[in-house]
């Protein structure tokens, strides 16, 4: 069976705090001042709002908007980082989400020790590693790099390796946010290729970006976010069109 | 391939919770080896003696304290120094985990908000670390019985169960404190003075027979009291711990426990928005 996404009604509300770093002494002094706790809690708004969504396999899915418009946290919701506060999304396949860029990677640690480290954030065994390590390396083109830690790496090795991890064992679901920014020509058009083959086994990826000729040379289903709502869906051109009316007004 | 449902009612029941969290800690089983791995390592890396500082440390600490106390005592320091010792590694390995414990989910921002990891990984990552670090401490323990000429008996076979139950504890208090820490960050410095005060109503660096009778009932009413005295029976005493023995730090174990993971159960969703 393919991959699928199946989001229903989903809401997701944030609230900022007036002080992000409470403490059991301000809790007492409340407490014993009677002053109410709610005060704390100030600015509730909607970052998800009445989100519906149907992504099957073979879908190379764009999320665009603008800033702020809720696209990370729709992702982030799909990965299951967020859990909404209404409605619900249903996953089938495995979820690998690369929402920063080396996330979860240990800059002590050789880009070896990290294939392994952040394989098994992802939920893989040291085994299922093992196979693809060699993979990993070559398509990463690190060379000897690879033995050297993380820290000491530039910005395009970094994506590099962690794009080399994410794609390695073939997710079904692909989440990316805003990943190719620091790759080069030559590592992007291999990423955009490995990105093809993944479509072609009927998996599904997900990509946010703000580069929308990059949206265009990928996806084939596009939707548009603004304040937390989808505001249009369909094929890319017309979808890049509209938002590009809708904002520039 | 998983079928995953994200929502508020993926989360039915507390027991629900339990066999979710179980299957996902075995799905993530790698994470939790690498980071128990690279706890161990940050923490011998930078010196040259490395993994043998974990051997030396206790030993030196043991040496001081028993050479210490058997002259406040006027104790023979063979005897004293296999109690203090027996007592002390458990004592170590709960206090180390409930301290830096507090700080398990706070510090764990930068994954939690990346990647999907379940919680529970990084409190039993803690607990996990300092279960090895007490293996190492046994180690020196048994060395020095040995230059003390202490036998060693059968009895040393229930040590793993004593250890399962410390664990088991320990895990349900630093997962509370960890998810408490998330809501009042200002709890480590209670815990530090909270562990400094047991340290001395636990009969650890005393024994039990020094208290006078009619206080053993205060002293008994402490938690810790029953897992030191497990250790106490079966490494000092080298005799079996009675079976209520054995029955009340169970208890103790299971409930700590479940209240850990009860609160986790309850906070689990909303943790993310407050760190």
């Amino acid at each position: 069976m393919n991959a699928l996404i199946d989001i229903q009604n989903v809401s997701l509300k944030f609230r900022i705090y007036r002080n992000p770093i409470p403490s059991l002494k301000e809790a007492f002094v409340n407490v014993v001042l009677r002053r109410s706790q709610k005060l704390d809690s100030v600015v509730e708004f909607y970052a998800l709002n009445n989100i519906s969504l149907n992504i099957s396999g073979g879908q190379r899915l764009g999320v665009i908007g603008m800033n702020g418009a809720g696209k990370s946290t729709l992702l982030k919701t799909i990965a299951g980082i967020y859990t909404p506060h209404t409605g619900r999304i249903l996953t089938y396949g495995h979820v690998t989400p690369m929402i920063e860029l080396g996330a979860g990677f240990d800059p002590e640690k050789t880009g070896l020790a990290n294939i392994y480290l952040n394989g098994a954030l992802f939920g893989k065994s040291q085994k299922e590693m093992k196979l693809v390590e060699k993979w990993i390396v070559d398509f990463s083109e690190l060379g000897d790099f690879i033995n050297l830690p993380v820290k000491y790496y530039s910005s395009g090795m970094y994506i590099r390796l962690a794009f080399s991890i994410a794609t390695a064992s073939s997710p079904d679901i692909l989440l990316m946010d805003e990943i190719f920014a620091a790759g080069d020509a030559h590592f992007t058009q291999k990423a955009y290729e490995r990105l093809r083959e993944l479509i072609d086994s009927s998996q599904i990826v997900v990509l946010v970006s703000h580069n929308l000729e990059e949206i265009k040379r990928i996806c084939n289903t596009v939707v548009v976010m603004d304040h937390g709502k989808i505001i249009g869906q369909g094929e890319p051109n017309e979808m890049i069109n509209f938002y590009l009316s809708s904002i520039i007004k | 391939m998983d079928f995953t449902i994200n929502g508020q009612y993926s989360k039915r029941s507390f027991l629900q919770f339990l066999k979710r969290n179980f299957k996902e800690l075995f799905i993530y089983r790698y994470a939790l080896k690498n980071f128990v791995n690279s706890n161990l390592q940050n923490r011998y890396r930078r010196s040259t003696l490395g993994f043998l500082w974990s051997l030396l440390n206790p030993l030196f600490s043991l040496i001081i304290l028993s050479v210490v106390f058997s002259l406040v005592y006027q104790v023979p320091i063979q005897d004293f120094g296999l109690y203090v010792f027996s007592g002390l590694i458990p004592w170590q390995m709960l206090s180390t985990s409930v301290l830096s414990g507090c700080n398990a989910l706070v510090s764990a921002e930068a994954f939690l908000k990346k990647v999907y990891v379940p919680k529970a990984i990084f409190p039993l990552m803690i607990t996990t670390t300092e279960v090895i670090n007490f293996f190492f401490s046994l180690i020196s323990l048994f060395i020095l019985a040995i230059i003390l000429g202490v036998r060693v008996g059968w009895v040393i076979l229930m040590l793993p169960f004593a250890i399962f139950l410390i664990f088991l504890f320990a895990s349900g208090i630093v997962l509370s404190v960890s998810v408490f820490t998330v809501y009042f960050r200002d709890l480590s410095h209670i815990t530090q003075v909270v562990t400094t005060g047991a340290f001395y109503v636990t009969p650890i660096i005393y024994k039990l027979d020094l208290i006078p009778q009619q206080y053993h009932f205060y002293l008994k009413l402490n938690p810790f009291f029953y897992f030191i005295n497990l250790f106490h029976r079966i490494l000092y005493d080298s005799i079996f711990p009675t079976w209520e023995e054995w029955g009340i730090s169970l208890g103790l174990a299971v409930a700590s426990f479940l209240f850990g993971a009860y609160l986790l159960y309850k906070k689990e969703t909303d943790i993310i928005y407050r760190l």
